[in-house]
């Protein structure tokens, strides 16, 4: 047998033993399967334009709180959102402009109102992990999205 | 490179931009093992490693119809996640220090053999751990189920297409040496 069905062999083995060993959870497949549901062509997108976490900015600390900041731009929206995370527990604050009612939405399409002041600034605590994103009411009713941020 | 790969996947992300169901449930169920695969080479624990797929999945489905190559959606997705799976890594280091780090669970380790059972398979396992961390995530993405192509690979972990031959040949060597050696003394 050459070196390389050698090879081809021992990594059809291990191949076998991850399917055993780290299997893909029955959750993580259902979940890519219903990522499909949140499709909405009509969804015009905020996109991400600055993050504290990819600029190799220090992070940004006072005391037991870890923050990110992150800025979108789109559809006529921007949304300024700073997630701390302090004792395992996550916070969103953030300021939309452009927009008079959002709603935060979650990667299994669950929804929940975000109230704004008059100033158009939110805050959201008892955030659970995973992925989430802002979706407003934007100019002349159009629905803008921020896009998707993992917390 | 085998061109009809790609004609398959121009075909099926035309049907995915179509609304075909079918045709979204063929792509994740082509591409998430590998995704998952990326993800638990890098270490990640199972819940980040979840959270990092779906949020993979998400962002293809909000850049569904401005993709610009779409005989390329594997290494699209090879490379987004392998952005989740830093960003993920980041968020961890950000938090943990603040939080003290006896108060965190250990993160289940990836190579957990708890749920082998046959021993030699179980040893196997175990070896992979002993190899250095870049072997380890080459293995590991070499090992998913479809197997992949060397193009998005090479994009999963950010290395040369040349170099993945010649390393995995190399780290398949390391891993039979730590095989031979037997059973790690404690």
């Amino acid at each position: 047998m050459s070196p390389d069905e050698d090879d081809d062999q021992l990594l059809e083995r291990l191949r076998q033993v991850a399917a055993e060993a780290d299997a893909v959870p029955e959750n993580v497949l259902a979940a890519a399967r219903a990522a499909f549901t949140m499709r909405d062509t009509d969804l015009e997108l905020a996109r991400l334009v600055a993050d504290s976490a990819e600029a190799g900015f220090e992070p940004v600390r006072s005391g037991a709180v870890a923050a990110r900041l992150l800025a979108f731009d789109g559809g006529g929206v921007q949304v300024d959102l700073d997630v701390e995370v302090a004792g395992g527990r996550t916070v969103l604050i953030g300021h939309v402009s452009g927009a008079d009612a959002c709603v935060l939405e979650r990667g299994d399409g669950s929804r929940q109102l975000v109230p704004l002041d008059e100033l158009g600034r939110f805050l959201v605590g008892g955030v659970r992990p995973g992925p989430l994103r802002l979706r407003c009411r934007g100019p002349a009713g159009r629905t803008v999205a921020t896009s998707w941020v993992t917390v | 490179m085998d061109r009809s790969i790609d004609v398959d996947s121009v075909d099926l992300l035309g049907r995915v931009r179509a609304g075909d169901d079918a045709a979204w449930a063929e792509l994740t169920g082509q591409y998430t093992n590998l995704l998952w695969s990326l993800a638990r080479g890098m270490r990640l624990s199972e819940q980040d490693a979840a959270d990092a797929v779906q949020t993979t999945w998400l962002r293809l489905v909000e850049r569904i119809d401005t993709i610009r190559h779409p005989d390329r959606v594997g290494g699209w997705l090879a490379t987004t996640m392998r952005r989740e799976c830093l960003a993920a890594i980041a968020r961890r280091e950000r938090v943990q220090p603040a939080d003290g780090w006896d108060d965190l669970p250990a993160p289940a380790d990836p190579l957990e053999d708890g749920l082998i059972r046959e021993e030699r398979d179980a040893a196997l396992w175990r070896a992979l751990r002993a190899l250095r961390p870049r072997c380890q995530a080459l293995l590991r993405v070499l090992m998913a189920d479809p197997a992949p192509s060397y193009a998005d690979v090479a994009l999963a972990l950010d290395m040369p297409v040349g170099s993945i031959g010649p390393t995995r040949q190399r780290c398949l060597a390391a891993l039979r040496q730590l095989m031979r050696l037997g059973p790690e003394p404690v």
